[in-house]
């Protein structure tokens, strides 16, 4: 993977001119979405905007061998009435995924109100799994909100990273 | 000359990624009436694009975790 760095230069209240490196971007990520990024941090501070450079870096030794590895979900999305309605059984609702790389898969939910499902940075064993949303919390409303689950594997000494989201609409 | 103090203050934001991965962005010249709701608009705005992944192992951005601005105080000494 390339190595993607922001460098945003800025004019401060004196008119001198400053320089922000912002490492680690993602490489995936749109040039305008960068941009954006870049002025909503400058608009943290007192500096005038000027400009963003994007500078990617890539290792010709390290990038060239690695594999693509993909995670496969067996279903992508759902609704909260449709979720309420499964657990108002008690029984979880499950997704299954496969994971084609040879490193570890993380969960991760893009919402603090709901805990309940898997605590954030949670990582998950190797082969086929099971993901129970909300087992056991059928009764908490606040757990039938609109988010986003990310499950996430890191790049290895052999596979790129790996990325799939789960949706729960409204 | 009289010794010479300068202070400056930077942003410090802390960051968390999926994979347990940590980073601190630095923030020059903050403004003094940056809000809450401002850097949780930022953050929504990182989560919605994963616009920055940990250095570790690519993690996916997860949140902000705090931001803290931090004065430094310098004095150079008229010898």
């Amino acid at each position: 993977m390339a190595k993607v760095n922001l460098q945003i230069k800025t004019t401060d209240v004196n008119d001198k001119n400053q320089t922000t490196t912002i490492s680690y971007a993602n490489p995936n990520a749109s040039d305008q979405v960068l941009k954006t990024f870049a002025q909503k941090i400058v608009a943290l501070s007192t500096d005038m905007y000027r400009e963003t450079n994007k500078i990617e870096t890539t290792n010709l030794d390290t990038e060239s061998s690695k594999t693509t590895a993909t995670i496969t979900l067996s279903s992508t999305s759902i609704t909260k009435a449709a979720l309420k309605t499964a657990l108002s059984s008690k029984q979880p609702h499950t997704v299954s995924f496969t994971y084609s790389g040879d490193g570890v898969v993380y969960a991760y939910a893009k919402s603090n109100d709901i805990s309940n499902f898997t605590a954030p940075n949670v990582s998950l064993s190797e082969g086929t799994w099971t993901l129970n949303l909300f087992n056991g919390v059928a009764s908490n409303p606040n757990c039938y909100v609109a988010c986003e689950i990310v499950l996430f594997a890191p790049e290895t000494a052999n596979y790129k990273a790996a990325q799939a989201t789960f949706t729960i609409t409204d | 000359m009289a010794d010479t103090v300068t202070r400056t203050k930077t942003g410090k934001m802390s960051v968390l990624f999926v994979d347990g991965d940590t980073r601190i962005i630095n923030v020059k010249n903050p403004r003094n009436d940056i809000t809450a709701s401002e850097i949780a608009s930022l953050n929504a705005y990182m989560q919605e694009n994963n616009v920055i992944i940990g250095d570790r192992y690519s993690g996916t951005f997860g949140k902000i975790t705090e931001f803290k601005v931090v004065t430094k105080e310098q004095t150079k000494l008229d010898i």
